[in-house]
């Protein structure tokens, strides 16, 4: 229409941590495991171990991340890690947008909750644990949000039959 | 975009305020659906009282949703329920998985099954979804009217 184009926010020059993976870094040494930007998108993967600490320095940092859009995850049978969670953040204050990757896991998927950090993670986290059966320690109320409580299996999973589901009938023999 | 095009839409407004609504009043109006309306189905007898589903199970082949169990059983002399060799003694419909495609009533050699009319088939529990053969016996609890009740509506098939 009329209005200025937005301000990009200034990339960092080749070989350097940005902004964000330096905050982290500060509180958390040897959190982050990599970082690269893609289509004028930061992607910051840490340990899964660092996950709460990487939040906190991202909410309570210069960065103010104090926006999470959401929490996502994919399936990736073939990493050792195999679930790969996202979170989204958003920053209200600045502008700034990163995304913050970490692996949950195998065998036993697992890693910590951020509701304490971001409240709005809660039902973001619940359908994670319902499609993929990642478990969030310290979620207020890790249950099914999606499939009925008493449904089996996590159907997100690459390994979900397709279709694969009985179909219910009584219990008549 | 002038003052004039904002009063040509309040115009549009208004002019439709004063136009018959269309809506139907569901559920004190109903109209009553066409005759080959696919509904509830409905299992059926002979005059005689025997049943005539044999339990052959090309329903529960033909049915692309895998919603129907068919477990069938010897006719004795003693208990003889169908008109043939077998007869049903399981017959499940899961109604939560039927896509009303009516393929069962295609298939069955025997006339045996139809679907029917009847559509408001709302339950409380999954469990209540599943039909069991004295439910599908039954017809159904909650018809649709024969003829239409909406005042002014348009005429439905078949009458008139």
């Amino acid at each position: 229409m009329g209005r200025p184009a937005r301000k990009r926010r200034p990339e960092g020059r080749a070989g350097e941590l940005s902004d964000v993976s330096t905050q982290i870094e500060a509180t958390s040494p040897g959190a982050v495991v990599q970082e690269f930007e893609d289509h004028g998108e930061l992607t910051v993967e840490v340990r899964a171990d660092r996950i709460l600490e990487a939040a906190r320095a991202l909410k309570n940092g210069p960065s103010q991340f104090t926006l999470l859009s959401g929490v996502t995850c994919a399936d990736f049978p073939d990493e050792p890690g195999r679930f790969r969670l996202a979170y989204h953040l958003r920053s209200v204050q600045t502008g700034g947008r990163v995304r913050l990757r970490a692996w949950a896991g195998g065998l036993d998927p697992q890693i910590d909750s951020v509701t304490s950090v971001w409240p709005g993670a809660d039902w973001q986290e619940r359908e994670v644990f319902d499609q993929f059966g990642v478990r969030f320690h310290g979620h207020p109320d890790l249950c099914r949000i999606l499939n009925p409580l008493d449904w089996d299996g996590h159907p997100l999973r690459r390994d979900y039959p397709i279709g694969g589901e009985e179909v219910q009938f009584t219990d008549a023999v | 975009m002038g003052r004039l095009d904002a009063l040509k839409g309040f115009g549009v407004t208004f002019r439709t305020l004063l136009t018959k609504p269309v809506t139907i009043g569901y559920p004190e109006h109903k109209t009553p659906v066409y005759p080959r309306f696919r509904g509830r189905h409905r299992l059926w007898l002979h005059d005689d009282g025997l049943e005539k589903c044999v339990g052959c199970s090309l329903c529960a082949a033909a049915c692309p949703a895998d919603c129907i169990r068919v477990v069938a059983e010897e006719n004795t002399p003693e208990h003889r329920v169908s008109a043939g060799e077998r007869y049903a003694r399981i017959y499940e419909i899961n109604m939560a998985r039927c896509i009303f495609c009516g393929y069962c009533e295609i298939a069955c050699p025997f006339d045996a099954i139809t679907l029917e009319h009847s559509y408001e088939l709302s339950e409380y529990t999954r469990e209540a979804l599943i039909y069991t053969k004295d439910v599908l016996l039954e017809p159904a609890p909650k018809q649709p009217p024969l003829h239409s009740n909406v005042p002014g509506g348009p005429i439905p098939p078949g009458e008139a």
